[in-house]
């Protein structure tokens, strides 16, 4: 297997509240190999968006990236660069935000400025990072809003968000992503928000323009439609940890974890029409805050034992390739530095 | 078939946007265009469609939170007689009004954080002065255990409940009143996978317990599939498809229908799909196209299609189409398996 382009160890985002220390993410391992799409599925609560955060070094304070979290970016076969470490002002993690690792998020309003023309906002990246010079920046903005296919690019540099439809506005801010030919893209629930029919059309275009700008894609999403159709690779994660880690096929047809058995049991399936009760898991994901040390999953789990109410399983590679943490399919305790 | 519980006949509800400083109506926005619907005692009706379809506005007609601009809401009342409800207003509304009940989507917004469960669940009986006292306390605990919250909680906050808890809070008010109708609008798009899977299980027991007819509202096909009898397809304004279930599913009649349909993401990693089924987004019902509102996406559409209306036509056994070829086109559903 090639050099992971982005590989993350031991990653722990933690945020510093009154009521304690609310762990988000809690111990995350991730390889993303170049050109590849991986699909982090999650409920709300898991720590998903707040690990894509850390890696864009997004978390603010109370929220804080622990010692010890490394977050190694290697391209072009130069060393890795910790993105952990850097300083927060520093011009090494502007040169990577933008540049090399790019964020579509939910909202599109939310990240697309409404007093700017859609032109102005996409060239500005390009301004950046690529070029100094404004027609090149412009012939850039006006390229990018080609490649995502927005009827009459022209004239879109020329309007401001608000003149635009939800799903133009998504294509929007994946063009500005795009600006600068990131060699990541994380994507935060892009499609969510949108309708099942331009949903499609997002899911299809990300897959397109993947290949075409030869990006690595991490797709954060609580939607197992999403990633069945568009990761090669899937982590489930729940409570801050990585429950399960395997690629798509494996994932979807052979799932070791309890909660991921679960979570593909409680979803209706369209075409597999049954109005027999759905099987849903018990009680509700709890908060991160002040955690035993065991089993986060144990309380909601069926086949929990006496094990695992009282030690933490370890993530374990049993296949290659599958990592499972769960007593189930591996006696090893996490070990806690 | 059974009487019908509900019939909606020629139900128009039109917005007057208004502008400048004389607030001169400028435009028409035709949320809901001419609907027919009919829905029987104890069935669920599944409303389909997305973003600005008018599917919130027609079910809020219903409720009659909107005067309707034309048309009938026949409602069958407990006694058996029948009442127009698009031509009652103040007194003789309110008498019906508890047999209407009405779900939100989003249980943060919809519950009033200075209000206990108590005051919340009971605020239909105090309204339309049902209860008060002890056997408001009563009826408010009884309704508590139907819906799974315990009855300790009776005094304590929305806050103090977790999203899917604050869903049974919403269903508890719904029912204090012994409804025989309840709108649900997009009543589980707000949850989580495995909390919605616990909601939806809870609605279809309390049909049975309290035999309640539905009309759900929501985007997601999947859970449409789940709990619908009979699915309305809605699309700027107007249905343009109705049929039980399993057929629509099975054999969707209408071009917009297949559509939707074929874009659910499907959680099958194995199938893979490549194909854009529908381009471009949904117009506005303010400047909607000639013809069939669907014509300037729709790739089987012809010259007819730009100039002529389609009528909503029965075509097999429940089965109703708005399209101009629905008895030649030979359309794509999701396999039932």
């Amino acid at each position: 297997m090639p050099a992971p382009l982005l590989s993350i160890r031991n990653l722990r985002t933690y945020f510093h509240l009154d009521e304690g220390v609310l762990k988000a993410v809690d111990g995350v391992n991730l390889d993303l190999q170049p050109g590849q799409t991986l699909g982090i599925i999650g409920e709300s609560g898991s720590g998903k968006s707040v690990m894509a955060r850390s890696v864009m070094r997004l978390v603010m304070p109370p929220g804080r990236i622990a010692a010890g979290s490394q977050i190694l970016l290697s391209v072009d076969g130069k060393d890795p660069l910790d993105i952990a470490q850097l300083p927060f002002e520093s011009k090494a993690l502007r040169q990577i935000r933008g540049r090399l690792i790019s964020m579509i998020f939910q909202e599109p309003m939310t990240s697309l400025s409404p007093v700017h023309k859609v032109g102005f906002q996409i060239a500005e990246a390009a301004l950046l990072h690529v070029t100094k010079d404004r027609k090149e920046a412009r012939a850039i903005a006006l390229d990018r809003l080609t490649r995502v296919g927005i009827p009459n690019p022209e004239r879109t540099l020329e309007a401001y968000p608000h003149e635009l439809s939800g799903g133009l506005r998504q294509r929007v801010m994946i063009a500005m992503a795009l600006a600068c030919r990131p060699k990541v893209l994380i994507a935060d629930e892009p499609t969510t928000a949108l309708d099942v029919t331009v949903q499609w059309q997002i899911l299809r275009l990300m897959a397109e323009l993947r290949d075409d700008f030869g990006m690595s894609i991490l797709y954060i999403t609580h939607d197992l439609g999403v990633v069945a159709q568009i990761a090669e690779t899937v982590a489930v994660m729940y409570l801050g940890q990585i429950v399960e880690t395997a690629d798509v096929l494996t994932i979807f047809e052979h799932p070791q974890h309890p909660y991921t058995q679960s979570l593909l049991r409680s979803i209706p399936h369209v075409g597999r029409r049954s109005r027999e009760r759905l099987e849903a898991i018990a009680g509700t994901v709890p908060m991160p805050i002040n955690l035993p040390v065991r089993c986060r999953f144990a309380d909601r789990c069926q086949s929990a034992f006496s094990d695992c109410f009282e030690v933490a399983p370890a993530l374990v590679e049993g296949q290659p390739g599958h990592a499972v943490r769960c007593f189930l399919h591996s006696k090893e305790i996490e070990q806690h530095g | 078939m059974g009487e019908f519980l509900l019939e909606v006949r020629g139900l128009k509800k039109y917005f007057p946007l208004k502008k400048g400083l004389l607030r001169r109506t400028v435009a028409t926005l035709r949320a809901v265009d001419g609907v027919d619907l009919a829905i029987q005692a104890g069935e669920t009706v599944g409303l389909v469609g997305e973003s600005g379809c008018g599917k919130t506005t027609l079910g809020r007609t219903i409720l009659r939170t909107h005067r309707p601009t034309t048309g009938e809401i026949l409602f069958r009342k407990n006694d058996g007689s029948v009442a127009d409800l698009a031509k009652l207003e103040g007194d003789s509304l309110r008498a019906i009004r508890p047999q209407i009940q009405m779900i939100f989507q989003d249980p943060q917004s919809s519950l009033n954080p200075r209000m206990t469960v108590l005051d919340i669940v009971s605020e239909p009986l105090v309204a339309n002065r049902l209860a008060h006292g002890a056997e408001r306390v009563a009826r408010v605990k009884q309704v508590m255990e139907k819906v799974g919250l315990e009855i300790k909680h009776l005094r304590r906050y929305p806050h103090a409940f977790s999203g899917g808890q604050r869903q049974r809070i919403g269903i508890a008010r719904a029912l204090i009143t012994n409804p025989s109708l309840i709108v649900a609008d997009e009543a589980v798009s707000a949850l989580d996978v495995s909390i919605r899977a616990q909601v939806l299980n809870l609605l279809q027991d309390l049909q049975q317990d309290f035999s309640l007819t539905y009309l759900f509202i929501s985007h997601d096909l999947s859970v449409i599939q789940h709990i619908s009898d009979r699915v309305v397809v809605m699309y700027v304004g107007k249905v343009v498809e109705v049929a039980p279930t399993d057929d629509l599913f099975a054999q969707p009649l209408h071009p917009y229908t297949e559509a939707l349909l074929l874009s659910i993401p499907k959680p099958d990693p194995r199938n893979r799909i490549a194909e854009i089924f529908l381009s471009g987004e949904t117009p506005s019902p303010v400047t909607p196209p000639t013809g069939c509102y669907f014509h300037p996406r729709c790739k089987y559409a012809t010259e007819q299609c730009a100039v002529a209306v389609p009528p909503l036509q029965t075509l097999g056994t429940g089965r109703q189409v708005a399209c101009h070829f629905a008895r030649t086109l030979n359309l794509r559903g999701v396999a039932s398996g």
